[in-house]
C-alpha cells in the first residue's frame, strides 16, 4: 500500500493539539482525541484495527531536539 | 531500506522530517501493539516515546526506572525506562530499553543513539529528501 508522504493538508482545525489515528495508507484521519488510547479504540470501532497514531500541532517548524 | 522524508505544515511552508513508522509491542504479553510515527533523531541520546503510547500497549509507565529527560531548553522532565519490542518499518524487530515520558513536548517519538543508531547505519540526504536505514549485520545475526 502506498503511504502518504505529505501531511501539510491532511489535518483540520479540530485535529490540532490532539492525537489522531490515521488509516494504514495515512491519507485520512479516522479518529482524533485527547489520548492515544481514545483514538485507538475509536478507530477500531470504525473498522480500522491497525491505525497509525501521531500527535498533531499547528506548526512543525522551529524544533530543536 | 530507503525512505522518503515526510512533509508537515508550518507557517514557513512544508517542513521535511525523516519519520519512521514504528510498531511498539508489549514484551511481556507479546499481544498489545500500536503503530506510531517517530523521528529519526541523531541528537537524541536514547529513544523516547509518549507515555500515552506506552499505556496503550499495557505498560504501567511509572513502574519503570525513573531517569531525567533533558533537552536544549531550560525545563527538564522525567522519563521511565521499559523494555519493549520495536518493529521498525515492519521490517526489523528490536528488543530495546526505551523511555516513556509525560513531559515529551514534541509531536513525534524519538529514535535516538542507544537502541537505534547503534544497531543501524543511517544516511540522510536532505537535498533528495531521502534517508536510508541499513541494519548493522552483527546486530541481527542469531
Amino acid at each position: 500500500m502506498k503511504r502518504n508522504l505529505d501531511f501539510t493538508k491532511l489535518f483540520r482545525k479540530e485535529h490540532l493539539n490532539k492525537w489522531v489515528a490515521l488509516n494504514p495508507a495515512q491519507d485520512f484521519v479516522v479518529a482524533s482525541g485527547n489520548s492515544p488510547r481514545k483514538v485507538f479504540k475509536e478507530s477500531q470501532k470504525k473498522g480500522v484495527s491497525n491505525p497509525v497514531l501521531t500527535f498533531v500541532i499547528e506548526d512543525y517548524a522551529n524544533f530543536i531536539t | 531500506m530507503k525512505l522518503q522524508y515526510t512533509f508537515w505544515p508550518s507557517e514557513y511552508g512544508a517542513i521535511p522530517f525523516p519519520i519512521v513508522d514504528l510498531t511498539l509491542k508489549n514484551l511481556a504479553s507479546q499481544k498489545e501493539f500500536v503503530n506510531y510515527k517517530v523521528l529519526v533523531d541523531s541528537g537524541a541520546t536514547s529513544c523516547v516515546f509518549h507515555a500515552g503510547i506506552g499505556e496503550l500497549i499495557g505498560l504501567n509507565i511509572k513502574l519503570g526506572e525513573e531517569r531525567p529527560l533533558r533537552g536544549v531548553i531550560a525545563k527538564a522532565g522525567k522519563q521511565y525506562i521499559h523494555e519493549i519490542i520495536m518493529r521498525i518499518e515492519n521490517q526489523w524487530d528490536v528488543k530495546a530499553k526505551v523511555g516513556f515520558s509525560y513531559d515529551l513536548r514534541f509531536p513525534f517519538g524519538l529514535l535516538g543513539q542507544q537502541e537505534f543508531f547503534d544497531l543501524f547505519r543511517i544516511c540522510f540526504d536532505l537535498s533528495k529528501k531521502t534517508f536510508e536505514i541499513t541494519p548493522k549485520l552483527w546486530a541481527f545475526q542469531g
